[in-house]
């Protein structure tokens, strides 16, 4: 190679590494404006951003120290968020499996109704909790009942996916060794997929359990039961010393349930 | 050049790495530290520039004594020491024009440095580097680090060094994870670009027939002590047998035992 | 061929693994009892479900066939809800790096690290339909308060994924850094990053996708965005709109969900 040649690639790959520079910049460019547009659009400026600090400060200020009178009647509360949220994780379990197993293209018996599941899974998870439950309490009333029931459609929506996702990506040769023996569609997927897929299975559950209890906590906004309730009575009625040791509370529950969470999971994994 | 005196370090107050190491190593050196895994050369050679700080004892290079010098000066320093690794230590995700040129990271303005972008001179001196380190196929100069060969990873670090423009180079083992043939070639190149640019080099080995090859003083290091101290011809057959406590030739056990 | 009678005594039967142990029982017992604790409490049970369903079936009907009536009036608030998620999504990743820095225990000193981390679990540990509720209280009505407690979490939640990249990266390269003699915040730009980056970028488009869903609902305590009209719609059984409203919602998270998707594969 000359080094006439040898130059003239040095060259090339220098306006090379330029290009990819180049691209880069264009990209960061569209980000900002992305982000400078919205900024305008919601008044988000820094005029706004230095008001509200004053706000903040006194809000604050308001909020502190917390009322520690109302903390033995937490409890109720507390124990209602902690029960939607345990049911909101399992009983969509036993929902979202079979689900799961309907729509995997990999083992579904009918893709009409694999097409069909999949549609509904898709909306139970892209419509959020608090959604679901203000429409339930307007369909069945206040309480626990809705706030349930509103995780547990969640819930299936969001595990259906996970579970037909970790389905379809098992090893085909297993299933197709299975099928080989004379075994039927049950069978293939309980000794088949089951096994290998059943761990994972365990550590989203958990990481679900933890999300519903976060979610749990703030359904009393609409009424669906839990120390949510408790935290928006307190802000609409300015007790704001109230409401801080409700957001104790709730920052000390959340911190045990991953703690236990975390402890799970190595026991488990 | 390099004056070290009872150099000592020790990890945890009780068991020492290194101890009682006084040496001179002059200008132009091509010095290697042999011994067994384990033994401290690792620890004396970052002792060196400091990137382990010894428990006592003093290190003065170009007659500054680095435990006296500022952060700032520090760092200046070792800008000026050039260092190739075992397992390259380069960013596998970057160019490898990106990691030569991160050599003269230390002279980067705040601006440059903070939106990736070297100067032309940068560029035009990594290529130089790269070139002179056996990669000339610019073809390889916006690839991944990650998709080269061993022995072109460590030519892309010794060209990183040389955009430094060093005195000193430290090498702590740069051709253990090397093939036997490729071993042979960048030890070459090291000594090659050492003897050209009056480099001095301070290498650390377990491999002795390199070190015998290309060293010009071979110091020898048994229990973090300096066990031997010389030219690579007198190094004996019994010496080394001392320095790699060669005594028990039984390495296996029999089935009667 | 008979075998030695020692050779057929080696040949015993291994034993038969117990299924039921008593902790295995201890356990499965613990387990339904808290289950069944919660039914109570909740007050869910086959019954009350069955009871319930003429309500919901009710419902639907009443929300279907959605109403165009006004949908020009959505425009403007489901607009609103993009802008506040790219918004939040933005500034919460930018603030997420130099947070995420210091909350690295390689990188950082332990007399920031503690605190960090505390701060960090507390923005986390808040959902942010409250911060919405709180920011609204004390800025007021308004997109800002939805964007603002959107970044509170979003910051909470990436700077420890930062932190735990950064804790995770190969040690070598930040070496190298070292020994040529780059300052620290030079080691991290050039001996970290380039390692975590990928990640991050990932973690950007993930929380993307999760602070546009955020948003649509936001608007239930006034934090703006397409969550306003929705509530409105339904305290006043507008159910028509509504559901014009919620399948507004459902496209615009699923169209961003897919971007997200295949922007996560080109950067891999």
């Amino acid at each position: 190679m000359t080094d006439a040649t040898a130059d003239a690639e040095i060259v090339e790959a220098l306006a090379l590494r330029k290009r990819t520079r180049l691209n880069l910049m264009l990209i960061f460019l569209l980000v900002a404006s992305a982000g400078l547009w919205s900024a305008w659009e919601t008044d988000f400026n820094l005029v706004e951003l230095v008001k509200g600090w004053g706000h903040i400060n006194n809000l604050l200020a308001r909020m502190f120290p917390p009322d520690l009178e109302i903390v033995q009647n937490l409890g109720g509360p507390l124990i209602e968020t902690l029960q939607m949220a345990l049911l909101g994780t399992t009983i969509p379990i036993f929902i979202a499996i079979p689900l799961a197993c309907l729509t995997a293209t990999n083992i579904a018996p009918d893709p009409v109704l694999g097409n069909f599941i999949r549609l509904v899974l898709h909306t139970l998870r892209t419509v959020p909790e608090l959604l679901w439950a203000m429409l339930l309490v307007t369909a069945v009333g206040l309480g626990t009942f809705p706030g349930t029931m509103a995780l547990i459609l969640h819930s299936t929506g969001s595990m259906g996916k996970f579970f037909y996702e970790t389905i379809e990506a098992a090893d085909p040769g297993v299933i197709e060794a299975m099928e080989a023996t004379g075994a039927n569609r049950f069978k293939v997927i309980m000794f088949g997929i089951m096994p290998t897929v059943l761990p994972n299975y365990l550590s989203i559950v958990l990481l679900y359990w933890e999300f519903n209890n976060r979610a749990a906590t703030i359904l009393g906004l609409v009424g669906a039961g839990g120390i949510g309730l408790t935290l928006t009575h307190a802000i609409q009625d300015f007790e704001y010393t109230e409401a801080v040791t409700c957001l104790i509370a709730i920052v000390l529950i959340l911190t045990v349930i991953d703690r236990i969470s975390a402890y799970l999971r190595k026991k488990v994994i | 050049m390099i004056v070290v005196s009872d150099l000592a370090k020790s990890y945890d107050g009780t068991i020492y790495a290194i101890k009682d190491i006084s040496l001179t190593i002059e200008k132009g050196e091509f010095t290697v530290i042999f011994g067994p895994s384990g033994v401290g050369k690792s620890t004396f050679l970052r002792c060196l520039n400091y990137l382990v700080k010894p428990t006592s004892g003093d290190v003065i290079i170009d007659d500054q004594r680095v435990g006296d010098l500022s952060k700032a000066e520090l760092l200046g320093l070792r800008s000026r020491v050039g260092m190739i690794f075992q397992d390259f230590n380069l960013v596998n995700r970057m160019s490898v024009l990106g990691n030569v040129m991160c050599g003269r990271l230390h002279g980067l303005s705040v601006l440059r440095a903070l939106t990736y972008s070297f100067a032309q001179a940068d560029h035009e001196a990594a290529v130089h580097a790269l070139r002179r380190a056996g990669l000339a196929d610019a073809e390889l100069y916006n690839r991944r680090v990650d998709t080269l060969s061993g022995g072109q990873r460590q030519r892309v670090g010794i060209a990183r060094m040389l955009v430094q423009k060093p005195k000193v180079i430290l090498a702590d083992e740069p051709v253990a994870s090397l093939d036997m043939k490729m071993q042979h070639t960048i030890m070459r190149l090291v000594s090659d670009i050492a003897a050209k640019d009056e480099i001095t080099v301070v290498m650390s080995l377990h491999h002795l027939d390199l070190a015998k090859q290309y060293a010009t003083r071979i110091i020898g290091l048994s229990d973090g002590r300096v066990a031997f101290d010389g030219p690579p011809d007198s190094l004996s057959d019994d010496i080394i047998d001392k320095v790699f406590k060669m005594e028990d030739k039984k390495v296996v056990g029999t089935r009667d035992d | 061929m008979t075998k030695e009678p020692e050779a057929q005594a080696q040949l015993t039967m291994p034993d038969m693994p117990v299924r039921f142990t008593a902790k295995r029982m201890l356990v499965a017992v613990v387990v339904i009892a808290v289950h069944w604790w919660a039914f109570y409490g909740t007050g869910l049970n086959p019954v009350t479900i069955v009871e319930g369903i003429p309500a919901m079936w009710d419902l639907m009907q009443h929300m279907f066939p959605p109403s165009l009536k006004n949908y020009q009036e959505l425009v403007r608030p489901a607009l609103e809800t993009v802008y506040i998620g790219v918004l939040a999504t933005i500034i919460g990743s930018v603030l997420s790096i130099p947070v995420g820095f210091l909350a690295a225990y390689n990188m950082s000193h332990p007399l920031i690290y503690h605190p960090v981390r505390l701060v960090l679990n507390v923005f986390r540990g808040v959902s942010e339909i409250i911060w919405a509720l709180l920011f609204v209280v004390a800025v007021g009505l308004g997109p800002m308060a939805g964007v603002l407690a959107l970044i509170i979490f979003a910051v909470g939640v990436q700077s420890k994924l930062v932190a735990e990249a950064v804790e995770a990266v190969d040690p070598g390269p930040l070496e190298a850094m070292r020994a040529l003699g780059a300052r620290p915040w030079k080691v991290f730009l050039y001996g970290a990053w380039p390692q975590v980056l990928p990640l991050y970028l990932t973690f950007c488009l993930y929380y993307w996708d999760h602070n546009t869903r955020q948003a649509t609902i936001l608007g239930f305590v006034g934090a703006g965005g397409l969550g306003v009209t929705l509530f409105w719609d339904i305290s006043v059984y507008e159910f028509e709109r509504a559901t014009t409203s919620v399948l507004l919602m459902i496209i615009m998270i699923t169209f961003i969900d897919r971007l997200c998707l295949y922007l996560r594969k080109k950067i891999i």
